[in-house]
């Protein structure tokens, strides 16, 4: 007999293969399609401000595009939709979490200080650099590796849209990319 | 480092070397220091990458306008009807009250006697009520928008349509395309899931006419009526789609909806004087509802 579970699970292999074959606008549409829907279900469960909301919904999908690019996420058993939820519902949990785990009141000369601690990430230092290192490349170049090395453009997609040989944009991405490790390198 | 090696180490990552490669490749991170330096590189030259575009996607995101749902205006809509009623109620009572003949001020207070009940009936004023003027014009045009598209306004079925329906128990008869699962969802009514779908159609695909017509429908049939007119007057602009005569219907159902009732006269006014056009006579009918 036929289910819905079928249809949910259908529906989420087909998106999980739409973005693992590198289709636009595939990421897009999800964002849009159920936004509106997260924005109210999370208001309703979270003291946050709307842009933190905004921030959750946008973590969702980024992170559910990564773990289905990196190869972690190959099905669902659920509806796409709420497992997004479930990303986002986690992610504000986290900050939550963060906020009040680490605000506490402290008496300084008299004066109650509410002080706000920023959660600590071990690999702040790493992520700087790294990011430093990338902001380093020109512009082109930072274009380039976000579209091969994260969007999934194949070297034919790309040199179609840059109007060059494959053996130019072949040449063009490593000559990037060895800009960026010998940036990170010297960093290092 | 070597353009090869740079090859290798990113082919390694992508796991496509074969058994015999790979394990040449992991003998080598063992053996030679540099080449495992260069491979730590590449890997955090992969982070750079991914924590840079995942910050840029974010960005990109965060500047989408949102679409609203037709299930907030609904009660937007469901809410404004409801004022709008009870508003014209209370203003209908209140004007029948103070129109009641009501004594004059020189009645006199002793109503016992049949002559000064002669009397009063003789005196009763009606009070003017001309000043009372309702002028409930944007209310009564959002009624009848949404009154006219109510009494026109059907989901668009056809052949097409019908089949993907009856066979979408069964993933719509041919499981890879993608295009007759839209329309099973579109048929089923699960319009979202159908516009969702759409979207990650191939591009040739998705900027086809027919199929375009097909996804205006569906984004009508979910509420997003703006976005359906655009992708409509698409249609028409383009004249090339085998459904023209059926989006010019539909594009002037959008503008009846969106209250634009003189751009849905236009498109209406065209189908009821072409010939031989499936909605000429409904064309014809629609036009005589529409507010001036």
């Amino acid at each position: 007999m036929h289910k819905p579970q079928d249809d949910f699970n259908a529906e989420a292999d087909r998106i999980i293969s739409a973005i693992q074959a590198g289709e636009k606008g595939v990421i897009e549409g999800l964002y849009d399609l159920h936004r509106e829907k997260f924005l109210q279900w999370a208001g309703r469960r979270f003291h946050a401000l709307s842009g933190d909301l905004e921030e959750a919904w946008q973590e969702a999908i980024v992170i559910f595009y990564e773990r289905v690019r990196s190869g972690r996420q190959k099905r669902l058993k659920c509806a796409v939709k709420t497992f997004l939820f479930a990303i986002g519902y986690r992610w504000l949990k986290k900050q939550e979490f963060k906020k009040r785990r680490f605000v506490f009141l402290d008496k300084i000369d008299g004066v109650i200080d509410y002080v706000e601690f920023e959660f600590f990430d071990p690999y702040e230092e790493e992520k700087l650099k790294m990011k430093t290192a990338m902001k380093k490349l020109s512009s082109k170049c930072q274009e380039l590796l976000d579209k091969r090395h994260y969007r999934g453009f194949t070297i034919e997609e790309l040199s179609e849209e840059y109007a060059t040989s494959k053996n130019s944009m072949s040449a063009m991405l490593s000559q990037c990319l060895k800009k960026l490790m010998d940036s990170l390198g010297e960093m290092s | 480092m070597s353009d090869r090696d740079l090859l290798l180490i990113e082919r390694y990552y992508r796991a496509e070397l074969n058994d015999v490669e790979r394990t040449d490749f992991e003998r080598r991170l063992n053996e030679d220091a540099e080449f495992s330096k260069e491979a730590n590189l590449y890997l955090m030259a992969m982070e750079s990458i991914r924590l840079n575009s995942r910050e840029l996607l974010k960005k990109e995101l965060g500047q989408r306008p949102l679409i609203k749902s037709l299930n907030r205006l609904r009660w937007l809509w469901g809410g404004i009807a409801i004022g709008a009623v009870l508003i014209l109620a209370f203003l209908y009572f209140y004007n029948n009250n103070e129109s009641r003949p009501v004594p004059a001020q020189n009645t006199p207070s002793d109503t016992t006697s049949e002559d000064s009940l002669r009397q009063q009936r003789k005196d009763f004023v009606p009070i003017d009520s001309g000043n009372f003027k309702i002028s409930p014009k944007p209310q009564a045009s959002a009624k009848a928008a949404m009154r006219i598209f109510a009494a026109y306004y059907q989901p668009f079925e056809n052949e097409l349509t019908r089949r993907a329906s009856v066979r979408s128990g069964t993933a719509a008869g041919n499981p890879d395309s993608i295009f007759s699962r839209f329309l099973a969802y579109y048929q089923n009514k699960q319009y979202e899931e159908a516009i969702l779908l759409f979207n990650t159609l191939p591009e040739v695909h998705k900027s086809d006419d027919n199929n375009l017509f097909f996804y205006a429908n569906a984004l009508l049939a979910a509420g997003k009526t703006v976005e359906s007119r655009a992708v409509f007057n698409n249609i028409l602009q383009q004249g090339i789609s085998d459904y023209l005569d059926e989006a010019r219907w539909y594009t002037a159902l959008c503008a009846i909806k969106l209250e634009d009732f003189p751009g849905a006269k236009k498109h209406l006014n065209m189908l009821a004087g072409g010939d031989n056009t499936v909605y000429q006579t409904e064309a014809a009918n629609l036009l005589k509802e529409l507010p001036d």
